[in-house]
């Protein structure tokens, strides 16, 4: 019985690090969300000449809809520029790049199809490897976290038994 | 935010709203201005228009996205979902003679779209008994594209429906109206192209356009030439004036168009049919 306490203390602190490690991912996953409707809107501008705000109510992301952003940027607003302003808001403030995801806004819908899709690839092509590192940190970080909570159990186990 | 009485509102034609200028409003009866309490007055009391204003229109008109629109804002015009479309211009860019972009808008003039399904039921009428091209003609805001639309609608709907395709280079001639209809249409694209694309893919009976000019006329010859009945616009006060016009006049003379309707409005109102 006490060796089965063990075992569910051990896993229960692998569980919890994992837990605690899925708290830090919302920054990373809001960011990979954002990198992916640029991607969007780079493409459907390039190539169909979309208007933002019907690539904005097609475009679909469960994390940027969950944090609001997708709804901010859907709520009716005449400016793409006060709806991107308005959506961001909602973005955490841990999402890397956030400053030059913020200043994209100003510039959305204003030029010509050529600058508005190099303006979008720049930041793209910035914020890509800011993701990736994000995402290799974030799994660095779940692993660390369930080790430690594993030997947290560890420890626990061996002074309960 | 001026807001127009309902009797004022069904006079306009256009809206025009220019940067740092009066607003006015085209009506029948002349240019019109009003003041901040929307009356009507004289010019030097009229309202004007700030520079935030119009591109807040023009932002509204783009939703937002100029890129959108970039050739049909080079062309100065916007077009709408209704079918209608909203003329713009002001300082551009200019590279070989051609417009590169157009660097600030500051005069937008907002047409009011009308689709009077009967407008043309007459000319319609005489169409359907001999497929034979018509020329529609008056001078500017004429009521030529509504005259149009109505001609796509009456000759595409009802039992002796016809095949029409539209070549709408400025999008404004197939309106919400026409779901019913059967039109192929060809937008954005410049109408030689589009008339081009309708004959070669769409097997059409008759092909409508809006206002031809330099550029088209041989794809017209060519679409004429197999079989296809061509209804298109253009500008002009009389036979003419038209026949000044190289193009139109070699179009005439090679049997395009074998009638022609003039438009009147004001004063004399309504379409005469001319046997060309």
């Amino acid at each position: 019985m006490k060796l089965f306490a063990c075992a569910v203390i051990v896993v229960s602190g692998w569980l919890l690090g994992g837990l605690t490690a899925e708290n830090k991912k919302e920054s990373f996953v809001q960011a990979r969300g954002i990198l992916r409707l640029l991607e969007t809107l780079r493409a459907e501008i390039d190539y169909a000449r979309a208007d933002l705000f019907s690539v904005f109510a097609r475009f679909s992301d469960k994390y940027l809809e969950e944090c609001g952003f997708m709804g901010a940027l859907n709520s009716g607003a005449v400016s793409a520029e006060k709806a991107w302003n308005a959506a961001c808001d909602t973005l955490s403030p841990a999402v890397p790049m956030l400053a030059e995801i913020r200043s994209l806004g100003g510039t959305l819908g204003m030029s010509d199809a050529q600058t508005q899709t190099e303006l979008i690839s720049k930041l793209a092509l910035s914020l890509g490897p800011r993701v990736e590192e994000s995402g290799r940190e974030l799994r660095a970080k779940a692993s660390n976290y369930r080790v430690l909570g594993a030997l947290m159990g560890c420890m626990a186990a061996i002074v309960i038994y | 935010m001026i807001k127009l009485s309902p009797a004022l509102a069904s006079q306009i034609d256009e809206i025009r709203l220019r940067a740092g200028r009066p607003v006015s409003l085209t009506t029948q009866k002349g240019n019109l201005f009003i003041d901040a309490q929307s009356r009507v007055c004289r010019q030097s009391d009229a309202v004007s228009a700030t520079i935030s204003e119009v591109s807040e229109c023009v932002a509204r008109l783009t939703r937002s996205s100029v890129y959108a629109y970039e050739e049909c804002i080079k062309s100065g015009f916007i077009p709408l979902p209704d079918g209608s479309r909203a003329g713009v211009c002001g300082e551009t860019v200019c590279t070989g003679g051609a417009i590169k972009s157009v660097k600030l808008i500051d005069s937008v003039s907002l047409r009011v779209s009308r689709f009077i399904p009967d407008a043309a039921r007459g000319v319609c009428a005489a169409i359907r008994r001999e497929l034979l091209g018509t020329l529609v003609y008056s001078p500017p805001g004429g009521g030529k594209t509504t005259f149009l639309r109505s001609a796509a609608y009456l000759l595409s709907t009802g039992r002796e429906a016809l095949r029409v395709g539209v070549a709408d280079e400025r999008e404004e001639l197939v309106t919400p109206e026409m779901s019913a209809c059967i039109i192929d249409r060809v937008s954005g694209c410049p109408k030689a192209l589009a008339v081009e694309i309708l004959t070669r893919t769409m097997s059409p009976q008759v092909i409508i356009c809006d206002e031809i000019g330099a550029n088209g006329a041989e794809e017209l010859l060519a679409a004429a030439n197999s079989g296809v009945c061509i209804i298109a616009s253009c500008h002009g006060a009389d036979i003419k004036e038209i026949m000044s016009r190289p193009q139109i006049a070699s179009l005439i003379k090679n049997g395009v168009f074998r009638r022609a309707v003039r438009l009147y409005r004001g004063e004399k109102t309504g379409s005469e049919l001319q046997i060309l």
